[in-house]
């Protein structure tokens, strides 16, 4: 199963091996395609030159299918490679800018790289103005935060979005590229330039089909994501409950390091006191020191199970059983039922504790059906009762740590 | 000078090491990340390092060695580009000093609009999280929704503008 840094057959040391390597193949790739060349990057724009468009969708194809069949016959789990969050508003915004910047400079970032290696003035140009930009925007970044983070929608693909199953939207966007594709070679041809022509093009476009319409009959996701699961079983001792991982927050506990796996959005709206983010993805390079203790939270303790489950063969992290629901209902908002047990009683104290040291409000004698129910009180929780408890919750008034 | 190889094919080829990054550390490639994590270094060096750590902006650049961006994935991979077109352009004799442009441009009007450009990709780029590698390819191919939000803006954004800098071009 790969990612192989991921399933630690690859260390952080030999990833950081790798990007030079992939680094150059790419970079001499778009050397050798004439991107280095702003007119003929521009020409784009005008309708004379689609290398661009080609070399990017026949890319995105080429490493679209290639994922999606790693994936459907088991070598890849696409779970664990790192896919960029959206943010709908800033990405259309920045998308705009971007573009009007590529219009300008007849370059992108990539590919302005490529072109100052072969010397050419107007490429290190580039390369000098993006750096502005970067500066730009880290000056005016408490200005821009705003809209840099608004409409968060966290790790979402678009087969999530329009609700098919991935092969079909897998489908829908090689039918698109094909038929751009196949009008890019039209235009060209009808101004007396050279067009799409070789038959051998037209063999490659025909397997990308092919292969496009195989994904949609043979989509079934679910299949693979339940054998990954099932592989990720935690055992008892791999847990840790909300009340001790407070308590270790609380005594300012330096050895512990708590770790949010969910999404940027999830962590920004509550997330426990010190912890940072990283998706499972990030897991595989972050720095652990022997003498840490980790911790690892999400939503339900699937994504931390499987994070555990990675860590194995590094270090031996503990998963918060119901995460940040179970540190909500037990820590931060614990609730006494008015006729509770003395061993509930005895919870509660505890949790209410923690939960005025993490600036919480406990509340005592409430009716047992508002009392959050989880693993540590014999109730089970399920979605809409998470759901319900989650964003009713703000983030912490103080911090631990 | 040789000639370029078939785009379809440099694509194909692109597309393969692009799904080898996948496999084999789990991400895609990028451009405009290890900008990022060299501009963090860059203010980490110049401002002090708790001070430039203390930014909500460079934090997240600054987790793989603070003064040295070279323990980044990102910076390495971008060093692997350079390498790899200089390489490939002293192979194909297309290695030249020369300010390249449209016919009419001037050299000076030339590195003028291409710093402007570089300024606007820069900021795009950030507000963005992401270019055309990072964000169009590695995170299209993954069909992440706001990686074809930004292919659409981006590519719409410069038809639309197109015919304003003609003059730039033809």
């Amino acid at each position: 199963m790969t990612p192989l840094t991921s399933t630690s057959v690859l260390g952080a040391d030999a990833a950081l091996w790798i990007a030079p390597l992939l680094g150059f193949a790419f970079g001499f790739l778009l050397e050798r395609a004439g991107l280095a060349h702003a007119p003929r990057l521009a020409g784009q724009f005008y309708f004379t030159d689609f290398t661009v468009f080609k070399v990017l969708f026949t890319a995105l194809l080429t490493a679209m299918l290639g994922a999606f069949w790693l994936h459907r016959v088991g070598l890849l789990d696409i779970e664990l490679i790192y896919i960029p969050e959206t943010f709908v508003l800033p990405q259309a915004i920045g998308g705009a800018l971007f573009g009007a910047g590529f219009l300008l400079s007849g370059l992108c970032p990539g590919t302005s790289c490529v072109a100052a290696a072969s010397g050419r003035m107007d490429g290190l140009a580039v390369v000098g103005g993006i750096f502005v930009g970067v500066f730009a925007f880290n000056a005016a970044y408490d200005s821009i935060e705003p809209i840099y983070s608004a409409t968060a929608l966290g790790r979402i693909t678009l087969a999530q979005l329009a609700g098919v199953p991935t092969g079909v939207a897998i489908a829908a966007i090689t039918a698109i590229a094909l038929i751009g594709f196949s009008v890019c070679g039209r235009l060209l041809g009808s101004r007396g330039l050279p067009g799409n022509g070789a038959a051998r093009n037209r063999t490659l476009l025909a397997s990308a089909t092919a292969l496009a319409l195989a994904a949609v009959l043979f989509d079934s996701r679910s299949a693979v994501q339940a054998s990954t699961a099932a592989a990720a079983m935690p055992a008892e001792r791999d847990y840790i409950s909300a009340l001790d991982l407070g308590e270790r927050i609380a005594q300012d506990d330096r050895t512990l390091r708590v770790i949010d796996v969910r999404d940027e959005a999830a962590y920004e709206q509550l997330h426990i006191p010190g912890a940072t983010r990283a998706s499972l993805a990030d897991l595989a390079t972050i720095p652990l020191p022997a003498d840490t203790t980790l911790v690892l939270y999400d939503d339900d303790g699937l994504s931390a199970a499987k994070g555990q489950a990675l860590l194995r063969s590094r270090v031996s992290a503990l998963i918060l059983r119901e995460g940040i629901y179970e540190w909500i209902a037990r820590v931060q908002e614990p609730r006494l039922a008015a006729d509770a047990t003395a061993a509930e009683r005895r919870e509660f104290e505890r949790g209410a504790k923690l939960s005025r040291f993490f600036g919480g409000v406990p509340q005592s004698g409430v009716p047992r059906s508002e009392v959050p129910g989880g693993y540590w009180n014999g109730v089970a929780s399920n979605r809409d009762t998470r759901a319900r408890l989650i964003p009713a919750v703000h983030a912490p008034r103080r911090r631990g740590c | 000078m040789k000639r370029y190889w078939d785009p379809y094919l440099c694509g194909i080829a692109i597309g393969l090491v692009l799904l080898g990054a996948y496999v084999l550390v789990g991400r895609g490639l990028g451009a405009s990340g290890a900008f990022s994590s060299i501009a963090a270094a860059g203010t980490a060096l110049y401002r002090g390092e708790s001070s430039a750590a203390a930014s909500p902006a460079l934090a997240p650049y600054l987790d793989h060695g603070i003064a040295s961006p070279l323990g980044d994935w990102l910076v390495l991979q971008l060093l692997g580009v350079v390498v790899g077109g200089f390489v490939s352009a002293l192979l194909a004799g297309r290695f030249r000093r020369a300010v390249e442009g449209g016919p009419t441009l001037g050299s000076g009007a030339r590195i003028a609009t291409a710093v402007a450009g570089g300024v606007l990709m820069g900021l795009g780029a950030k507000l963005a999280r992401g270019c055309t590698s990072g964000q169009a390819l590695s995170g299209g191919a993954l069909l992440a929704v706001g990686s074809w939000v930004f292919i659409v803006s981006c590519f719409a954004a410069a038809y639309v503008l197109a015919p304003l800098a003609r003059r730039l071009w033809r």
